[in-house]
């Protein structure tokens, strides 16, 4: 029952431009939460505010932690400096670092990984190596035991790289591993981006479109291994998806976006015969006719 | 073919035509004088030309479609890969010995060249931070020595890592402000650097000398000078090892030692390209973004970047004032970054092998093309422009780490 992530009175402006206007919703430990919504509607906006792309105006995001702490992903993000900052020499260190160095990359350790719309995969180097670049937190990042390759460094490596040859297994990516990223087919590509998020020790797993441009077959893959993932791995996964019956499979918890704003959440069969779901999808009544 | 020869001839005509009033008349006192044999010849240059294009270009269609093999050379160097390495190690340690103190000078300032190529490659082929201004970072060392030895008779040794600390410090000070720039506005900022440090060193005449440089000791070795006649308190090695004098020694030994630390570096670059933090800065240059996602911290990379391309150009900055005995600005212009720029290129983003050989050509060829010094600007752009139409990715292709699963596991 527990909330891995609690999202809070999200607000974001582009100039004079409401993004998102106090959106909140919650994610449960565990399950497969769909944000849907017209174009436009805000839905990668949350991701990049989730992933620490943009700095939200407003609002809370807290993550629980793996140690079941809480943990202020605004104040990763670097919120504005405040009073309290200044007193504790500690806290104000902190906040520094997070105003300097913080956003994606620290939402990334915390655990939020990403994949991207339009797929972005490290085009010139191989497939192994775009999974091992993504296991940081694992490998020996130790210059001098790197440079002289000492016996610490060496096991973690093996088992860097053995992770790597199980999540390349995982997506039957395995006869790639040595092919330079940017010659596999497109399919494999948003196969690749999902093994390489999955290398980087995801605790809450944002998947931004990942059935854009899969054939339904592919789809069908996909809507299993996200499905494993999360039974398997205890992965908790957040995507965007337009293909409501993939949508409809796999999710246990849907929210609706439109202008920015939740208009609806709930269990994806109460979602579909919403009537305010519905006029939002007007013209694409593709969520109306799967159910029938 | 005899499409191709109808357009040969017609690029002939057209080429006569136009040559005829261009070259075959030249105006000789108050006279016109023809030369009718000038455009003959250009035009038939102009058909041999067309035919080859013609020729290259149909070869050219018939590969569309196939799939492009490696050529023979590029397999037979993989093939060969390591008695390649060893004979070049062996020859470049008995090059020295017999090539005459003029070509040992040129051998040095090439190994120099591929210091600062297998630097420069680090920023600008490996993390993909096109850095225009690299002069200032061997400008650092190289006055590092020569300063540290006129205000504190800092030695030799003593200068090789400072001046590495030095402009590694520099690299990483540089790179703080442009640490959010990419690509064409990186590269007018570092090109701007380059002319600071060298219009400090230009002007602040106090300190530096400016224009009219300073002297720059050679190094010694274990205390022994390399002169004819020692210093006072110090032995000279001739004496030491009771050998006849020779100028050349001391060349030699600065040769040796570089090609040392040459080995050293590509040690090491071979080394970090197969290390996380390598991968990081391959992984930066193909997409910022995505490296973020992961949780690497583009902030670190990028200085670590930096700071270990400005060390190894501050390194080759000191061997560069000890070759010369003396500095002076005018060796540290905008066309000395260009000119290691075009080494990382042309010997292909990121590869350590090709950065090599270019250092090598491109230093020694135009010393051998000495007699022909005023085409050499005209024999290097044709090269450029060749080799970015025939081998865009460098002359020899990237090997890549190649990975196979374990037996334990």
């Amino acid at each position: 029952m527990a909330e891995i992530l609690s999202v809070r009175d999200l607000t974001m402006r582009f100039g004079g431009v409401v993004a998102l206007n106090r959106v909140g919703f919650d994610v449960r430990k565990g399950s497969v939460t769909a944000l849907i919504g017209p174009n436009g509607a805000g839905k990668t906006t949350v991701f990049n505010c989730l992933t620490g792309f943009y700095r939200p105006d407003a609002g809370a995001m807290r993550l629980m932690g793996a140690d079941g702490v809480p943990l202020d992903l605004m104040e990763l993000m670097g919120r504005p400096f405040q009073g309290s900052d200044w007193v504790s020499p500690r806290s104000f260190a902190r906040r520094l670092y997070c105003k300097m160095f913080g956003g994606a990359a620290l939402a990334a350790r915390a655990g939020v990984v990403r994949t991207f719309q339009n797929i972005r995969l490290f085009k010139e180097m191989t497939v192994m190596e775009n999974l091992l670049v993504a296991q940081r937190a694992r490998v020996d990042n130790r210059m001098v035991s790197g440079i002289f390759q000492s016996s610490g460094y060496r096991r973690a490596e093996a088992e860097a790289l053995e992770r790597a040859w199980y999540w390349l297994d995982f997506f039957r990516l395995s006869e790639d591993g040595n092919r330079l990223a940017k010659e596999l087919a497109y399919g494999r590509q948003r196969r690749l981006e999902m093994a390489r998020a999955m290398c980087a020790a995801p605790r809450l797993l944002c998947l931004d479109e990942p059935a854009a441009g899969l054939n339904p077959n592919e789809t069908r893959e996909l809507a299993d291994w996200i499905l494993a993932l999360r039974r398997g791995h205890g992965v908790t996964v957040c995507l965007i998806e337009h293909d409501m019956g993939l949508v409809m499979e796999i999710s246990d918890h849907v929210v609706v976006l439109d202008h920015g704003q939740v208009i609806a959440s709930g269990r994806p069969e109460r979602v579909r015969d919403d009537p305010v779901v519905l006029e939002a999808y007007l013209g694409a009544p593709e969520g109306a006719e799967e159910g029938v | 073919m005899p499409r191709k020869l109808w357009d040969a001839v017609l690029a002939g005509v057209v080429a006569l035509l136009l040559f005829v009033p261009l070259t075959g008349v030249s105006l000789s006192g108050y006279t016109l004088e023809g030369h009718w044999q000038r455009p003959l010849w250009l035009a038939v240059g102009v058909v041999l030309g067309r035919l080859l294009l013609g020729w290259f270009l149909e070869r050219r269609q018939r590969m569309v479609g196939t799939t492009r093999r490696p050529g023979w050379i590029t397999a037979w160097i993989d093939d060969h890969r390591p008695y390649i390495v060893i004979a070049a190690v062996i020859g470049a340690l008995l090059v020295p010995w017999w090539i005459g103190k003029y070509w040992l000078n040129v051998a040095i300032l090439a190994l120099i060249y591929v210091l600062l190529g297998l630097g420069l490659n680090v920023v600008v082929g490996l993390a993909g931070l096109l850095d225009l201004g690299f002069v200032a970072f061997y400008a650092v060392g190289a006055y590092t020595y020569a300063l540290g030895h006129h205000y504190f008779a800092l030695s030799f040794w003593a200068a090789v890592p400072l001046g590495a600390m030095l402009a590694a410090g520099f690299g990483v000070v540089l790179a703080f402000p442009v640490l959010r720039m990419h690509g064409d506005y990186l590269a007018i900022v570092t090109l701007g650097f380059g002319e600071i440090i060298r219009l400090i060193l230009n002007n602040w005449l106090e300190v530096t000398g400016g224009p009219n440089g300073l002297r720059v000791p050679f190094p010694s070795l274990f205390g022994m000078d390399f002169g004819r006649r020692a210093s006072p308190g110090h032995v000279t090695l001739h004496e030491f090892l009771n050998i006849p004098y020779s100028n050349e020694y001391r060349d030699i030994f600065l040769y040796l030692l570089l090609f040392l630390v040459v080995c050293g570096m590509v040690f090491l670059v071979r080394r970090l390209r197969r290390m996380p933090l390598g991968r990081n800065w391959e992984a930066l240059r193909e997409d910022e973004i995505a490296c973020r996602s992961l949780g690497i911290q583009p902030v670190t990379v990028k200085l670590s970047a930096f700071g270990l391309g400005a060390m190894t150009a501050g390194v080759g900055g000191v061997f560069f004032a000890a070759s010369q005995g003396f500095v002076n600005p005018t060796s540290f212009t905008f066309l000395e970054s260009a000119h290691i720029l075009a080494i990382v290129v042309l010997g292909g983003m990121g590869s350590t092998g090709g950065v090599i050989v270019a250092a090598v050509v491109l230093t020694v060829l135009p010393e051998v093309l000495r007699d022909f010094a005023e085409y050499r600007g005209l024999l290097f752009g044709c090269a450029m422009v060749l080799m970015m139409m025939w081998r865009p990715r460098g002359l020899m292709g990237i090997r890549r780490a190649r990975f196979h699963r374990s037996e334990v596991g």
